[in-house]
Parts: structure tokens; C-alpha cells; sequence
């Protein structure tokens, strides 16, 4: 009878530390070169089309990033929840085994190509489309402030949105905002210093209408400065919004004023409400909380878009808007 | 089994892992970066050095309260042994004496010895707990855990914090078995308060230990005395407790001249300013957590991430030993003089974790708040590795074989205390996926502003002359230090906090609670896009931003002004 020796159990710390190893070598093996993200951005600006969007994943893989100078690239926190409306096709640079595959099922995969150990998908948006985007258009929106029957034109453009208020004439303010770096901050340490310099040019750097992004939901978002001024409406409106099915407002306060580290939130509920040719769409209440959230309407019909904002209180009130106008599956 | 005490040639093993990481630390001084906290350490310590050597001087009146200020008014928030060794070193080996070029190093090198002692003592302690082997793979695991060879580098309180509690635990071991120790014990916890504040909860630890200790002997021989003409842990206890008391106070009070005028005042705003400390965010898996209670887990779970695979498992093996040998002594079955030796090893690993555990305590900065557990947890490692080898290979092959084996199962480790050591807060073990996978986890993987050293190659290169640059979390204090050392152009401007839409250029340290500042620059420069960066593993540390050249005049739209 032979007997059967049983391998020594204390192998098995030797064992997994190799194991260790062995993960850690495979995890290597996973990570892009540099130019394995220059190599897929290249073969996408060989064949890049009006109406194309260009995205990366996972989120966090930050090196892509260097490599989109140029490209209409977009920010796509989330692979699983991808809202793609917006474009025609979206390129999506994928690592670290992240790709479109890990898009909602309604986005269709074109084509796949792999450079080193970047994975280049070309993707085909499903579901419905943007035919509006105000943050797009907002040079030919008209915004304004109403309380009562009193209006106010916030009709200075500053290069990305609209002030209300201007302690210069438009000219000097343009030239103060052209200065060179050295000049501007100079009046910045001045006003720290409590100097009568303004490094703002006298505009408003709170209550104004701007494209922007802001950290909403602990990702940065692309959007519209909405700030609500309080016991004023403030009114947004888009004259020739083309027609659509329906309007989608994405919106949040920022993170900064619904997460305040040193005390309670001051930030409170803020009112939006839509109309369209002088119909009204709907009346939504945004809660002064963490989130990113959407509020949809119907919006059937023609004539300029309207969207307003109103709050009792605009301290803390850093509300930021995505609105579109879509229209059904394409 | 009586404790082993070190001989000669134990000694000359220690000061050989001193001195070998010491001049480790030395030679990769340039790959670690400022943290903001070093580079005010750096300004306080030139202040504290320069009263410490107007002392030569007659003429100068150094204990009048106006000198004393000027010398330690500067961030009194801490004592001053660490910041005084920081500046003194700088000032006699760099500017008086010319032995080192390298301003950081110079300030750096106290710590980088102290480092050193820990390997040292770390060594004599895994000898005296469990024979050479045990001493030797304790020496290594610290040695090659990767973010505590960050912290060896910096001109900060963590490493040698790290230091002191290791040399008041190994001075109170030797105490509790010889009278001449207590005095060094008690010397050694004054120079630990002088050092930061969290050794106090070391005499408490140690108490625990010797209550422990007291009433097992007790127990075993019936009295709580030892027999006349003997002595017991009763009365070593009792000299140490004395001597901690006394001379630990008194070297707490006579290193810092700052305490010498308006001493309660000034004790009472040192207790109130760590009392109250501020609270900063800490990305915890996916939750951004601004203030209490925080999760209890956290110090626990963050170390297993952080400490290398081989040493969490020779520290598993470890530490299933020292707690059934602790077992073994609460029974009082231990023979010989070997008395609560494993029970120090295990309350000092516990301890610095469970303050940190604690709801309420300040979380912010990671693992340094624990690290003084680092070296017991090295010695368990070491006590692991001893009864594998004792599992694995005959009593004969044991010291070569078995060591050579032990050794061989921490080159991971090594080599990633090679790749990641400069940057040691991103650091993570496979068990996360390294620091892609701490990523996708979202956990916090840089703090303070030490990254700023991996982007001076490109800012050198890249920036225009006297270019505007907002540094983010580099101090001013930092880059003027960078600039001392020809690692910066002089000509490069810091703009200053807050200042991203006042400059040219912008530099960005990746935190998660960080990110609106990244976009504050997004909107500044009109762009998404960084032009450089430092990147670990393919995830951000930091991003580098150009203003792109303004475009002429932006058209104004039909209807506005």
C-alpha cells in the first residue's frame, strides 16, 4: 500500500504572495501607453464627421484626456447611464477593459479598432435625439430679470453668457476683461488686499447666465450658470427653439453649496418652469439636494422656449442647467 | 524562553539596515515632492535653527521672550524637536559646512536617520520577540512598504513619530527587565511628546501591558510583590511609571523655549488647536465624507490596501501567533523573563489604528495617522515569516533556506516601494488592482501637494519666461524651495491660491474633493483638455493646463451690448 502524501497546507502562504505577484503583472498588462491614446485619437481625426462626439473610459483614465485638443470631445462619467443624444456617432476610447459594450443596449457598435491597448469603438446613438441645446445656442437666447411688471435686459455678452449689470460702459468693460494675465491679476491680489480694484471688470461673477461646468454629483457637468436671484424671476428665452417632442432639463445645484464643509447647507428649493409660445409646459421644484437630476416636459408645437428660474433666496443658489429640445427615436 | 537580547553583532546588523536606508532615502530624496505641511516645517525650522545657534553668540539675547518668539512664534501649533534637527541639519551642513548641495536634503536628513533607527530597532525587536530571522524580515517589511518609504523622506513628524513610539516601546521593554532602561524610557517618551502629539497615547498602551503583566505574575506566585531581595514587573513598573512622568514632561517642557513664558497659556493653545481640528474631506468609496462620524473601518481596511501582499500575509501568520502566544501569558504559562514582550507587540499595533477608528477622529491625510502601528505590524510580519519557515523546511535548512525564501516573498514588495515609493500615497496593493483599481474604487490617492515635483521637468521646459502659474496645492514656501535647488526656473511666477483665472499655465493635483478647482480652470482657460501631467499606471496625479492665446475680440451676438 503506498502511501499518499499530502502536500504541506503551509505552501500555500508562499503560494499566494506569487499569486500576488502574478495579479499585479497582469494588472500592468492592462495599462495604455501614451501613445497607444495618440495613436486613436489620430485615426479618429482621419475620419471624424460634423455631428460626431468623442468620449473615453473608464472616467478616471486620465491620460486620453491629452490627446483631444481639437476633437469634440464630452465628458461620460458614467459607461452604464450614457445619454448620447446630442450626437450622430460617438467615438468612445476604451481601456483597463472598459468599452462600448458597457453602453445602454440602445447604442449600436459600428466598428472596433485597437491601438496597442486602447480599444477604439465607433458607436451609433439609439433612442431619441437633440435637435436644441441651449447650451449651444445661448448666444441667441435673450435672458432677462422680471419682478412685477419691471424687466430687465441682461444683454451684455461677455465672450460665454449674459450680465445684467455693468459698472462700466460695454466697451470699457471688454477691454478690462482683454487685459493681459499680469494686469488682471494684479487686480485680483489688490482686491484680496481690500483695494478698490475689481478683477471682475465690474460685472457680476454670481448672478449672470453662462455656458459653464460645474461639479454636480461629484462629476463635472456641462451646462448653463442658471442662478436664481431672489424675489426676481430670472427668464431665459430661445426665439427660434426648433420644434421638438419634448424638452429635457439635466440640473443640480453644484456640489459645493449642497455638500458645505464647515456648516449646514444654505442653499434652498428653487422653482423652473417651461413654456413654449407663450403655452405653458410645466412648473418643477428643485430640491436643494446632492444629484444631477431630469426633469422632462412634453414640448410639442412652435415659438420661442421659455425657461425661468425663481427662488426666495438666491444665497448659495448655484444652480446649473443642461435644457435640450428632443425629438423621438431616430 | 527569555527574552534575546541584542549582542554586538546585532547591533552591527542594525546600524548596517540603518545606515543602508538611510542612504536609500538620501539618493531618492528628488523623487518625493513638497507636501504643503513639509514646506512649512522648512520655514519654521530655519526660524527655530537660527535661535538654537544664536545660543553660541553673547551678544545675541536669545531667552528674552521677544527672541524666543521670533524663533518659534512660526507654526507653535507643534513642538519644535522635529523642525529645530530639520533646520539645525540644514543650517550647519549646507550653509555653514558645504557637505550637502541639496537644500531639501539638508532639512530632510534627520528624518531619513530616524527611518533609519526604525529598521535598526524594528531588528532588535523582532531578536529580542522571536530570534534573528524574525528581527530581519520585520526590517525589511517596513523597509519595503512603499508609503512609508514616502513619508521616510519628508521634513514632516510622521516617520519620526514612527520612530519614537518604536524606541519608548523598546526602551520600556528593556525597563521592565533592568532598572538603568527606566531612565532612558522616560527620556524617550519626552522626546516623543517633543516629537508630535499623538505618542500620548502610548503610556497608556503601555500601561495596559503592565496592569496586565502585574497581575498575571500575581496571580501565578500569589503576591503582588516579588520575594525580598528580588524584583518584580511591581517594581520596574513603578520606576518607569516615574520616569515617564517626570522625565518626560521635563523634556517635553525644556525642548521648547516657546513653552518657557506664558506656559499655561501657551499648553492650553497647543491642547485647543488638536482638540478642535478641522475636519477635511476623504473620497471612501465613492462617498466624499466632510465631516464625522466616519467609517470605523477605514484605518483598517485602507492598510490592507496599502500594505504589500507579503507582508499582509507573513503578517496574517503572524499575528494568529502573537495573539495565541499572548493567550499563552494571560494563562501565566510563560516561562522565563519573556513577560508581556508579544503584548506589547500587539496593544502597539492596535492602538495607533484604533484611535484613527474612533468616529470622531480627523481622518484626512491616510495612512501616516497610523504608521506608528507600521513597525509592530513588521515585527508580526517577521514572527509570520519565522513559523511558515518552521512549517516549510527542516530545523537545518531553516536559517539559509527558510530566509532566503522569507526574503524572496517580499520583492514584490520591494519593487513596489521602487515604482511607487515617490509618489506613496497612490500606492496600492493587487488586492485593489494597484492604482487603477483604487480609482475605479474611489479611493483617495494623493493629498497635500507632493506631486508637484513629478511636473517641474515639464514646466522647466515648457513655460514661457516668467510665466504666470497657479500651483494649486504647492505651497510658495515649495517652490521657492524647488527654485533653491535649480529644480525650477527662478523666472516662473506662483500666482498664488485661488488665482487659476489670473494665470497662464495651471497645475492640478487630482482629489476627488479637488475637482471643482479642476474645473475652475476648465472655465478660466476655455478648455477640458490638459496639455501634460503626471500619470501612475494611466490615472491621473496631476494635470498641467495652458491658457490657449486668446483669440481676437469674441463677437458679440445680434442684440447685445
Amino acid at each position: 500500500m503506498t502511501v499518499k502524501k499530502r502536500p504541506n497546507p503551509w505552501l500555500l502562504a508562499p503560494l499566494a504572495v506569487l499569486l500576488g505577484g502574478a495579479q499585479t503583472m497582469c494588472q500592468h498588462a492592462e495599462i495604455p501607453e501614451r501613445a497607444d491614446w495618440v495613436s486613436a485619437t489620430d485615426a479618429i481625426r482621419a475620419d471624424l464627421q460634423p455631428g460626431d462626439g468623442v468620449a473615453w473610459a473608464p472616467y478616471w483614465a486620465g491620460e486620453g484626456r491629452l490627446s483631444l485638443h481639437g476633437l469634440p470631445g464630452f465628458h461620460l462619467p458614467d459607461l452604464e447611464d450614457a445619454d448620447l443624444a446630442r450626437f450622430d456617432r460617438v467615438w468612445l476610447l476604451g481601456a483597463f477593459g472598459r468599452d462600448a459594450s458597457d453602453l445602454p443596449p440602445a447604442h449600436r457598435r459600428l466598428e472596433r479598432r485597437q491601438f496597442g491597448r486602447v480599444t477604439l469603438d465607433l458607436v451609433k446613438p439609439g433612442g431619441e435625439k437633440v435637435v436644441g441645446d441651449v447650451r449651444a445656442a445661448l448666444e441667441r437666447v435673450r435672458v432677462s430679470r422680471v419682478r412685477g411688471d419691471q424687466i430687465q435686459a441682461c444683454d451684455f455678452w461677455d465672450g460665454r453668457g449674459w450680465h445684467c449689470e455693468l459698472k462700466r460702459s460695454p466697451n470699457a468693460t471688454r477691454a478690462c476683461l482683454g487685459q493681459p494675465t499680469r494686469k488682471r491679476l494684479s487686480a485680483f491680489r489688490a482686491s484680496r488686499r481690500r483695494r478698490s480694484k475689481d478683477p471682475h471688470c465690474g460685472l457680476n461673477p454670481w448672478l449672470h447666465v453662462s455656458r459653464d461646468t460645474r461639479v454636480v454629483d461629484d462629476a463635472p457637468r456641462r451646462c448653463v450658470w442658471f442662478h436664481p436671484v431672489g424675489g426676481k424671476t430670472l427668464r431665459l428665452e430661445w426665439p427660434d427653439a426648433p420644434a421638438a417632442d419634448a424638452l429635457v432639463v439635466d440640473y443640480g445645484f453644484t456640489d459645493k453649496v449642497t455638500h458645505n464643509r464647515t456648516s449646514p447647507p444654505r442653499v434652498g428649493p428653487a422653482t423652473l418652469t417651461a413654456s413654449r409660445g407663450g403655452r405653458a409646459l410645466g412648473r418643477h421644484r428643485v430640491e436643494p439636494s446632492q444629484g444631477w437630476r431630469r426633469w422632462r416636459v412634453a414640448a410639442e408645437g412652435e415659438g420661442p422656449l421659455v425657461i425661468e428660474v425663481s427662488a426666495k433666496s438666491h444665497v448659495d443658489a448655484h444652480l446649473c442647467i443642461d435644457p435640450t429640445l428632443r425629438v423621438r427615436e431616430r | 524562553m527569555n527574552l534575546r537580547l541584542p549582542t554586538w553583532r546585532d547591533h552591527a546588523v542594525g546600524l548596517a539596515l540603518c545606515v543602508g536606508y538611510t542612504l536609500m532615502l538620501a539618493a531618492t530624496s528628488g523623487d518625493v515632492g513638497i507636501p504643503r505641511d513639509e514646506s512649512f516645517y522648512l520655514d519654521a525650522g530655519t526660524k527655530a535653527a537660527h535661535w538654537w545657534l544664536s545660543l553660541a553668540d553673547p551678544e545675541v539675547e536669545s531667552l528674552s521672550s521677544k527672541a524666543i518668539d521670533r524663533g518659534f512664534r512660526y507654526n507653535h501649533e507643534h513642538p519644535v524637536l522635529m523642525k529645530s534637527l530639520f533646520g539645525v541639519s540644514h543650517e550647519l551642513l549646507v550653509e555653514r559646512w558645504g557637505l550637502l548641495d541639496d537644500h531639501l536634503t539638508g532639512y530632510r536628513l534627520p528624518t531619513m536617520l530616524m527611518a533609519g533607527g526604525t529598521l535598526w530597532l524594528v531588528y532588535l525587536l523582532g531578536l529580542m520577540v522571536g530570534g534573528r530571522l524574525v528581527g530581519w524580515i520585520a526590517a525589511l517589511s517596513l523597509a519595503w512598504m512603499p508609503r512609508y518609504f514616502f513619508h521616510a523622506h519628508l521634513a514632516c513628524f510622521d516617520a519620526p513619530v514612527t520612530f519614537m513610539w518604536l524606541l519608548v516601546c523598546y526602551t520600556y521593554l528593556r525597563a521592565a527587565r533592568s532598572r538603568a532602561w527606566a531612565l532612558a524610557s522616560g527620556v524617550a517618551l519626552g522626546l516623543g511628546f517633543a516629537t508630535k502629539l499623538n505618542i500620548f497615547f502610548v503610556p497608556f498602551a503601555l500601561l495596559l501591558v503592565a496592569i496586565a503583566d502585574t497581575w498575571i505574575h500575581a496571580r501565578r506566585t500569589g503576591a503582588w510583590r516579588a520575594p525580598e531581595g528580588e524584583r518584580g514587573p511591581l517594581t520596574y513598573y513603578s520606576w518607569i511609571a516615574a520616569s515617564m512622568l517626570v522625565l518626560g514632561l521635563l523634556v517635553f517642557y525644556a525642548h521648547w523655549p516657546w513653552l518657557w513664558h506664558d506656559t499655561f497659556k501657551r499648553l492650553g493653545a497647543y491642547y485647543a488647536f488638536h482638540a478642535r481640528h478641522e475636519h477635511y474631506p476623504v473620497d471612501w468609496f465613492g462617498t466624499l465624507y466632510y465631516r464625522p462620524p466616519f467609517p470605523v473601518h477605514f484605518p483598517f481596511a485602507f492598510a490592507f490596501f496599502t500594505v504589500p501582499v507579503g507582508v499582509l500575509v507573513t503578517g496574517a501568520i503572524g499575528l494568529w501567533r502573537v495573539v495565541a502566544d499572548c493567550r499563552t501569558w494571560a494563562k501565566g504559562a510563560v516561562e522565563g523573563d519573556r513577560r508581556g514582550a508579544e503584548g506589547v507587540v500587539l496593544i502597539n499595533l492596535v492602538v495607533p489604528f484604533a484611535v484613527i477608528a474612533m468616529p470622531y477622529t480627523p481622518i484626512f491625510g491616510g495612512t501616516k495617522h497610523w504608521m506608528p502601528a507600521m513597525p509592530f505590524l513588521a515585527v508580526v510580519a517577521g514572527v509570520g515569516a519565522a513559523r511558515l519557515v518552521r512549517g516549510l523546511f527542516s530545523e537545518r535548512r531553516q536559517s539559509v533556506a527558510g530566509g532566503a525564501l522569507a526574503t524572496l516573498m517580499l520583492l514584490p514588495a520591494l519593487h513596489a516601494t521602487l515604482r511607487y515609493g515617490g509618489q506613496g500615497p497612490a500606492y496600492f496593493n493587487s488586492i485593489v488592482g494597484g492604482p487603477p483599481g483604487a480609482a475605479e474604487l474611489r479611493l483617495p490617492r494623493n493629498f497635500w501637494g507632493h506631486s508637484t515635483a513629478s511636473v517641474l521637468p515639464f514646466v522647466d521646459e515648457n513655460v514661457e519666461r516668467r510665466a504666470y502659474v497657479f500651483w494649486h496645492k504647492a505651497t510658495l514656501g515649495a517652490i521657492r524651495a524647488y527654485k533653491r535647488d535649480g529644480r525650477l526656473r527662478e523666472d516662473v511666477r506662483y500666482t498664488g491660491d485661488w488665482t487659476a483665472p489670473y494665470s497662464d499655465w495651471a497645475v492640478y493635483h487630482d482629489q476627488m474633493e479637488k475637482l471643482p478647482e479642476e474645473v475652475d480652470v476648465w472655465r478660466a482657460y476655455g478648455t477640458d483638455w490638459p496639455v501634460g501631467g503626471t500619470f501612475l499606471d494611466g490615472v491621473q496625479l496631476m494635470g498641467i493646463y495652458h491658457r490657449p492665446s486668446p483669440p481676437a475680440a469674441p463677437p458679440i451676438p445680434p442684440g447685445a451690448r
